[in-house]
């Protein structure tokens, strides 16, 4: 079916967008790319190369869809607009629904899917009886219990999560159950698509620049996967956006149903209506202010979100750096490793002055909504698909994007746009691995420090774990934001030289061992906590490691230090030499010296007592 | 290895450097990077070595449809399926090929056309009137010239001449070449496909996408492009073993036979080969395989003789592939060659056999049993 689907898409999409030169042109090609990888198959058969061919099949799919939109961007002949787009949008999205179905909804998914049967069978938003029969929920997640925030008042279970998104999907769940509750989504992606298009032609910027960045913003990560899944995000952006345009064109009646819709979809948006209510009833209309729209909807957001602004005061100064820097670099939630086009989004913030009114108005309204993000400890998006949170912002981002295009050069777009479509395919492939556990590490450190039984995570910047790569990347994104000119510097070759380099470096033993990473090779024990923990990020990670129980590790020589939690003590042979940990008093660790004898792979081994190692770091 | 690495990326540079000035020429020089993931993240080495050649052949037909009549992508090309593994160049016969395969490139310029993308634009490539066959046509050439016998490097040279001839005359010899193709011996057909290719590239234009497809995916196996270029019908000839599989290695010569038992199954899976067998006929007999009172003939086209695709011994082989291989494909490169054991099937009415009795019945070839396959159980 899936095959089906994508040679669906393949041939209306040309057929929508293309006009017949172009058309032809662009079948011929995907008739020469399908026809490639069919003989590059039944080479892979008879040279016995392995790959799934789950993932080689959605690959070759993706490249082929790839070779339409690359014509949709530079072809001549294209039959361009914003409803155009949305149904190619509506297209893509459609293909992507049963492509992230290879697993059962995850996170809050099939929590909103629970709110929509509960308002479809019976009519209100009790949970308790879905909970109670919880086999027949058409997510097929038979192991749901409520979720902490839950209220629940005897056999009665309120979900704390919002209904309005669950009220949207009420007709799509209807007519066709999960499928139709997911093309609802889609069609709000495709909605969104549409207002993003629209936004760019408001804003002033050329149809050219539009066509060559709408493929690897609609169809490129954030937004493909929430458009297939079942989040309040893309349906937000979608509001966000008509509400910054309506508010834009001074009208009010889009931009405050607009407002409403988004405040009504997650409460935490309302940090971001009160600042668009702000901007629409203080500016000039007709020559006279009108704040009565702004100060109603004020009024509503602060009564409704009264909780959220709590979470404006600074818990810890170096969370907000710590948020902040996560968004844009994190190796497993940030901008730059999983959204790598708006990266150039960023850098169109530090020219503020240069960008479009509706970026600046839409950036500016999110500011408050941004501020409140980042010093959570979730800041990364908890369990689901990466840059949950800042999916409302992908749009306006994108605009600023589009307004550095001309002077961006090719090579980082070439970059950014094979990154793209590389991370397409693999969370189109294998949509559980969208969700991470938030442990420091990310998918292909896990990957590569598997394969080679080395660090590499350690080479990824990461903030939910911070570490050294951290800081360089830190460092260096203020520099570029500063120094920023078209990045003719950031050469593919110079990318592929730093890979290398990285990866000859990633082989040496790494300054601080992280015992539940994937390089370490690990004999008994277990992970702690548990992989599937709620809020696992809250925690420190280790490895429990009881006597008997060994691990190895590549290590330096010399003296370091463990940091670990033991209620009963224990002793641990590290190398050759034994380590007698005193007993901690329960949930502190505790930080002794050891010394490491000896260069390379080292094995850590329990030898009496139960202990939880959170990690080893060299003097 | 590490000198074909950097000749791989000398290729890369080359691929850049024809498409400077043009924006593609950034999405070409992506392929390093790629290139770099795939040698770090990609364990199994066939799986990296192909995917490295998807990666390569994708930059190469990138360069191409920016700049196909440039030499330096020939040569480039060139290098890719002939010179690789550096170690065993054989410099002198590959200049020979090369200024052969450079002068056929010369003598076919007046069949390209102008390339689309010029310099500076996004103008979307196009297939179907966009860079010429010339090109793929030459390194076709390039991939099947064999350099054994030293004369056969000059094949390139004739077909620069012909190349030069009237239409009329140039269509004429191509299609001699494919109708002569069939009744050839095995070793010749690819470089008479090769040469029909090239002599009727202006006649072909209909034929372009699908002559596209075949290109880039040939060129995509550049890893293995020996193999490639002289037993390319494998592919579909090739059957995977679905059973336990069990080395033999045993060679018979005329009057000698050797028993082997086995698990009681109503039929096996012979791989076997021949020894100084490559210049035996398609239809010899070289040996038996008796078992459960019956006796299977074992023919050259059942089985070839095990090395007859190494360059070196290709073009004097009068035989073909085995009807079924095995697809044991050794080596890399220009110098990879196809095993020539074929899977041979013994069976006996429906009785199950315990004992496979092999016997030589060749008078100067030996017949050599690889191993035994038994039905998956």
């Amino acid at each position: 079916m899936i095959v089906a689907l994508f040679a669906a898409v393949a041939i209306l999409a040309p057929l929508l967008m293309l006009r017949p030169r172009a058309l032809w042109r662009c079948l011929g090609a995907e008739v020469v790319a399908v026809l490639v990888f069919g003989a590059l198959a039944a080479f892979a058969r008879m040279l016995r190369v392995t790959v799934d061919p789950y993932l080689a099949c959605v690959a070759a799919g993706a490249v082929v869809l790839t070779i339409v939109m690359a014509f949709v961007a530079f072809a001549e002949d294209v039959r361009w607009s914003a409803n155009r787009a949305a149904i190619l949008a509506l297209l893509v999205y459609a293909l992507m629904v049963p492509l992230m179905l290879r697993t059962p909804p995850d996170g809050d998914e099939p929590y909103y899917l629970l709110i929509t049967e509960s308002l479809v069978h019976d009519g209100d938003l009790d949970l308790g009886n879905q909970f109670r029969d919880i086999a027949r929920t058409a997510s097929g997640r038979a192991d749901l219990v409520p979720q902490i925030g839950d209220r629940i008042d005897g056999a009665r279970v309120r979900s704390h999560l919002e209904p309005f998104l669950a009220m949207l999907m009420v007709p799509g769940y209807a007519i066709a159950g999960l499928a139709g509750a997911l093309m609802t989504i889609a069609l709000f992606g495709a909605l969104l698509a549409r207002s993003t298009v629209r936004l760019f032609e408001d804003e002033g910027i050329a149809d050219a620049t539009t066509r060559a960045l709408f493929p690897l913003v609609a169809f490129g990560p954030p937004i493909v996967f929430y458009a297939a899944r079942i989040w309040p995000e893309v349906p937000a952006a979608f509001f966000f956006v008509e509400a910054v345009r309506g508010v834009r064109q001074r009208r009010m009646g889009r931009w405050v149903f607009a407002a409403v819709a988004l405040v009504l979809l997650k409460l935490r948006f309302a940090l971001i209506a009160v600042l668009l209510g702000v901007a629409a009833g203080f500016s000039r209309q007709k020559g006279r202010l009108k704040p009565a729209p702004t100060l109603i909807i004020a009024f509503i957001a602060l009564v409704l979100g009264a909780s959220r602004i709590r979470e404006l005061v600074p818990e810890s100064a170096v969370a907000y750096p710590i948020g902040l820097f996560g968004l844009a670099l994190d190796g497993a939630a940030g901008i730059a490793f999983q959204a790598p086009i708006y990266l150039f989004g960023l850098i169109a913030l530090a020219r503020w002055r240069a960008m479009p009114e509706g970026f600046r108005l839409g950036m500016s309204c999110a500011a408050l909504y941004v501020l409140a993000l980042v010093p959570r400890s979730e800041w990364h998006g908890g369990w689901s698909p990466p840059l949950r949170y800042i999916v409302i912002l992908m749009p306006f981002l994108a605009l600023g994007c589009a307004a550095l295009y001309e002077r961006i050069a090719g090579a980082p777009l070439a970059i950014a746009a094979a990154s793209t479509v590389a991370l397409v395919i693999h969370g189109a492939a294998y949509p559980y691995r969208l969700f991470h556990i938030a442990n420091g590490e990310n998918a292909v450190g896990e990957v590569l420090s598997r394969a080679y039984h080395a660090d590499f995570s350690r080479l990824f910047p990461s903030f939910i774990r911070p570490n050294f790569a951290a800081v360089v990347a830190g460092v260096v994104l203020i520099v570029t934001l500063i120094v920023f000119r078209g990045g003719r510097l950031l050469r593919p070759a110079v990318v592929a030289v730093t890979i290398v380099l990285a990866g000859l470096f990633a082989m040496r033993p790494g300054g601080r061992i992280d015992f539940e990473d994937a390089h370490v090779v690990h004999e008994g024990g277990v992970l702690f906590p548990e992989e599937y923990q709620v809020a696992r990020f809250v925690f420190s990670g280790g490895w429990i490691v009881r006597a008997g129980d060994a691990m190895t590790f590549l290590a330096k020589r010399g003296p370091a230090k463990l940091r670990y939690v033991s209620d009963g003590g224990a002793t641990i042979r590290i190398g050759g030499r034994a380590f007698v940990l005193p007993a901690t008093t329960p949930n502190t660790y505790n930080v002794v010296p050891v010394e490491v004898d000896r260069e390379g792979r080292v094995e850590l081994r329990g030898l009496a007592g139960t202990v939880n190692l959170d990690w080893m770091r060299h003097d | 290895v590490r000198s074909d690495l950097f000749l791989v990326v000398a290729v890369l540079a080359a691929c850049i450097w024809v498409a400077r000035g043009s924006r593609w020429a950034a999405a070409i020089e992506c392929s390093l990077p790629l290139i770099a993931i795939a040698a770090l993240a990609i364990h199994d080495e066939r799986a990296r070595f192909f995917a490295i050649g998807l990666i390569v052949a994708a930059a190469f037909a990138g360069a191409a449809l920016v700049a196909s009549d440039r030499i330096e992508l020939l040569i480039a090309g060139v290098a890719l399926l002939r010179w690789l593994p550096l170690r065993d160049v054989e410099v002198w016969r590959e200049v020979v090929v090369l200024m052969g395969l450079v002068a056929l490139f010369v003598a076919m310029g007046r069949d390209r056309l102008k390339p689309v993308a010029t310099e500076g634009t996004w103008q979307m490539p196009t297939v179907g009137t966009g860079f010429s066959l010339s090109l793929v046509a030459v390194l076709a050439v390039a991939a099947v010239t064999p350099i054994h016998p030293g004369k056969a490097a000059l094949l390139t040279l004739v077909l620069a001449g012909l190349v030069l001839a009237p239409p009329a005359a140039r269509a004429a010899a191509g299609l001699a070449c494919l109708a002569l193709a069939p009744f050839v011996r095995w070793s010749f057909v690819p470089l008479l496909v090769a040469a029909a290719f090239v002599l009727l590239v202006p006649f072909l234009a209909k034929l372009r996408p699908l002559a596209y497809a075949a290109a880039l995916a040939l060129f995509a196996v550049w890893p293995w492009s020996g193999a490639a270029a002289r037993a390319l019908p494998a592919v579909v000839r090739f059957d995977p073993p679905v059973g336990e599989v069990r080395p033999v290695g045993w060679s018979l010569g005329r009057g000698e036979s050797l028993a082997l038992e086995i698990p009681r199954s109503r039929h096996v899976i012979v791989n076997a080969s021949a020894a100084n067998g490559l210049s035996l006929p398609p239809g010899t007999l070289l040996g038996f395989i008796e078992a459960g009172g019956c006796a299977r003939e074992v023919r050259t086209g059942d089985v070839a003789d095990f090395g007859f695709t190494r360059r070196e011994h290709f073009f004097f082989a009068r035989h073909s592939l085995p009807r079924i291989t095995r697809a044991d494909i050794r080596g890399l490169g220009a110098t990879s060659w196809l095993h020539g054991a074929g899977a041979v099937g013994v069976a006996c009415g429906g009785r199950e056999l315990d004992l496979l009795r092999f016997r030589g019945a060749h008078e100067t070839a030996k017949l050599q049993i690889e191993s035994v396959e038994l039905p998956a159980r």
